[in-house]
């Protein structure tokens, strides 16, 4: 058993051609069953909205409005079909403030450009195995920008069966007279 | 605890009760995993897709000389007219990181090489004063020869020694203005 890829449509929204039929031919080598492209965030909304893609892929792109723009509007507009679709950024920029300002604006994955097939799989599969919560707050919407759990990793007291020696215990031990 | 300290943790209690009533968590309908399932891909479709990238004869030359003269038209601005900081950085930004992008997808490694080591300058630098413009004219010579000459990968001497003489540069750039 396999994932069921050429059931998905996923939406391109790449400004530059040669890129974009690139990733094509990555996702269709991966089997995915319908792609569309656009090459401006206007058209990719447009895009968005008639075809209502299972995942979208954005340039940060270059024209008035960017593929920050793109997401924001896909997560809040209210013409927009689907508020909790998967969006991977796909991006040159790799500056920590970039990839902030992307999580910021609602993205669920980053892919740094030059990609290779395989981390674009895997971003993929993060999306499918790993899905996050989403957080309505009164300035952001998107996925839950907490990527780790903080987990303790330290002994955990509470399982433990030996009860822990208290001060008390100890004064008692002290002051106990000898038989 | 006295009482200035008391006051202080009533209220960082009630910003953070505030905070989190604000705030609502949603788990969204997961129809992705609906559709596709479970099981992952067989491991030849990966290999397949990156041999999709390794045999792709897109012609990346005619692509970086457009950026590359966007790089040029920026430089002149900045030369001639005077930008402030944050526009004269983004119009740099911007078709470097197109040459970052797309060098190392269309088999021009080198490319992305100097191209990386264009923004990671930019991105530490404080301004971009006459030395600053110096070193980005340089990378941005280097990008054209890379092109002009052909040289897809570092591996090759003249590749090796360009970017050599670009760290050599940007070395001397921090150890003048540290």
């Amino acid at each position: 058993m396999s994932y069921q890829f050429e059931k998905l449509t996923v939406l391109i929204v790449e400004s530059n051609h040669a890129m974009f039929d690139l990733t094509k031919g990555v996702l269709s080598s991966f089997g995915i069953g319908r792609i569309i492209s656009a090459y401006d965030t206007k058209n990719g909304f447009r895009e968005f909205q008639l075809s209502q893609p299972d995942l979208v892929i954005v340039d940060w792109l270059a024209d008035e409005s960017s593929g920050l723009d793109l997401t924001r509007k896909i997560r809040t507009s209210p013409d927009s079909p689907n508020p909790y679709v998967p969006i991977i950024m796909m991006t040159g920029y790799s500056q920590k403030k970039r990839v902030i300002m992307a999580r910021d604006s609602g993205v669920s994955e980053f892919v740094v450009k030059p990609y290779t097939a395989s981390t674009l799989y895997k971003k993929i599969e993060a999306i499918i195995e790993q899905p996050r919560q989403f957080i309505k707050a009164p300035n952001f919407f998107g996925p839950d920008r907490r990527r780790k759990s903080n987990e303790f990793t330290g002994k955990d007291r509470r399982k433990s069966k030996a009860r822990p020696r208290r001060a008390s215990d100890v004064a008692r031990e002290i002051t106990k007279k000898p038989k | 605890m006295n009482d200035k300290n008391r006051q202080h943790d009533k209220t960082v209690y009630f910003e953070g009760y505030e905070r989190h009533r604000d705030a609502e968590l949603i788990t969204p309908p997961h129809e992705i995993k609906k559709k596709v399932g479970s099981g992952g891909i067989d491991p030849k479709l990966i290999k397949k897709a990156e041999q999709h990238i390794k045999q792709d004869k897109t012609n990346f030359t005619p692509i970086a000389e457009t950026y590359l003269q966007m790089l040029e038209d920026s430089c002149a601005k900045l030369q001639d007219q005077g930008l402030d900081d944050d526009d004269a950085f983004e119009a740099l930004l911007f078709p470097l990181v197109q040459l970052k992008s797309q060098g190392g997808m269309f088999k021009y490694p080198l490319i992305t090489e100097i191209s990386s080591r264009a923004i990671n300058f930019l991105e530490v630098i404080k301004a971009l004063d006459d030395d600053a413009y110096d070193i980005i004219s340089a990378h941005k010579m280097a990008l054209k020869a890379v092109i002009n000459k052909d040289i897809k990968g570092n591996d090759s001497t003249e590749g090796a020694a360009l970017t050599q003489a670009l760290q050599d540069a940007c070395i001397r750039y921090f150890k003048a203005h540290s």
